[in-house]
């Protein structure tokens, strides 16, 4: 299922950035799946940080629901610009990623 | 003499970073939020299941992940299709005869609770059991490239290799315009089959009317060996005759139909739905045991 964040998180650049590292497909989908799993987990933190307990619960179970629409509306009036908070995540996150891909260069190069 | 892989290095140091990262993050996530949940709870459940918190270790979870499809092979119905298809398809040719498709049509809509038609109004394609190939990304709006179709890294990872076609599908742009692009263009790109339209019987004769008979209508591709099912909807012609195969599916389509590796092409059945009251979503069909609909 498409996340209801995929329309906020720009992924191209990084993956287009894994492209020389010679990777298996099995290896490329792994690493794929490892951006996609701490994307989620610190956008995730980032909208249950703006809301009160009670908030959280009823986003997790409109969350289930799989209405994005719904989630959206729900977000957006609880919290204010919670699409630049969550665009905001998502670029720190990626520059941190970014740079685990050009110490892996690196490193390797250092080896030869 | 015992065998050994060689390992990429760069893999394994990110694989081991970003790894570290994620139990980093997960770990501050339910320290931060769920501590004080029940064990059980709709909260911390919906995050470990839903939202990726479990790790993806190895390479081997990561091959079976995301867009349904592994099937629950002891409570499955579409399992339940696949057996008893067995030995309702022809052997040696891939044309169904009336009476074989009355019988299939009335197995999809029991396992499945599917409806679906080989005719509609008079208008069918040239079969309905055929050899289907992987086809490449459409164009969907000016300007479209093959970055914008990927949702998220797996996605890519999935579906990027397919690239783009070189020209439009059968009815052209799916929008005309990027901020037109809705998310039923998005799903109509997704989800998409080529068919052979121009063999239907009378379309010569009749091409705008088969045009608009044909354009985004709703299918039901079944692979009879897995059970595996989607609906899918035409926004393509082709392949040529002199390919040898009889339809086309989109890089997602092939996926959930189990035919996304190896050559990319296999023997599936595909049947007009009855999709009148416009409530059959586009996208993989899956059916638990009991008889509740996962669409």
């Amino acid at each position: 299922m498409t996340k209801f964040y995929a329309h906020l998180t720009e992924i191209h650049t990084l993956i287009v950035e894994l492209e020389p590292l010679d990777l298996s497909e099995k290896e490329k989908n792994h690493l794929s799946q490892l951006i996609d799993s701490n994307l989620d987990a610190v956008i995730m933190d980032a909208i249950l940080s703006e809301l009160s307990e009670e908030d959280k619960m009823k986003f997790l179970r409109q969350l289930e629901t799989g209405d994005h629409i719904q989630t959206w509306n729900f977000l957006q009036h609880k919290v204010a610009d919670i699409e630049e908070k969550i665009k905001t995540v998502s670029k720190n996150l990626k520059e941190k990623l970014r740079q685990d891909i050009k110490e892996a260069h690196l490193r390797v190069n250092d080896k030869k | 003499m015992k065998l050994f892989k060689k390992k990429n290095p760069r893999y394994e140091f990110l694989r081991k970073r970003w790894i570290a990262r994620h139990k980093e993050n997960s770990q501050n996530l339910l320290d931060k939020h769920l501590r004080h949940v029940a064990l059980g709870s709709v909260g911390s459940l919906v995050l470990l299941g839903t939202h990726n918190v479990s790790l993806p270790a190895s390479p081997q979870l990561a091959l079976n992940v995301g867009n349904q499809t592994t099937l629950n092979l002891e409570s499955s119905q579409n399992r339940l299709l696949a057996t008893e298809l067995v030995d309702k398809l022809p052997l040696d040719n891939l044309v169904l005869s009336k009476t074989q498709e009355d019988n299939i049509t009335s197995l999809i809509n029991k396992d499945l609770g599917i409806k679906v038609k080989a005719e509609i109004a008079g208008k069918r394609l040239n079969r309905t059991y055929g050899l289907i190939g992987g086809e490449q990304h459409l164009y969907r709006y000016p300007g479209d490239t093959i970055y914008e179709h990927a949702k998220d890294a797996q996605d890519w990872a999935m579906y990027s290799n397919a690239g783009m076609a070189p020209g439009l599908g059968a009815w052209g742009y799916f929008a005309p315009s990027k901020e037109q692009f809705s998310s039923e263009d998005d799903l109509r790109e997704r989800y998409y089959i080529a068919v052979q339209t121009f063999l239907s019987p009378g379309f010569s004769e009749r091409v705008a009317e088969y045009r608009d008979f044909y354009k985004y209508r709703k299918m039901l591709v079944v692979n009879p060996t897995t059970g595996q099912a989607v609906v899918a909807d035409i926004a393509d012609a082709g392949p040529s005759e002199w390919t040898g195969k009889h339809l086309g599916g989109s890089p997602e389509v092939m996926q959930e139909l189990g035919l996304a590796g190896g050559p990319r092409k296999g023997a599936v059945l595909y049947f007009f739905i009855d999709d009148s009251q416009k409530d059959i979503p586009l996208g993989p069909v899956k059916i638990k045991g009991e008889l509740s609909k996962t669409i």
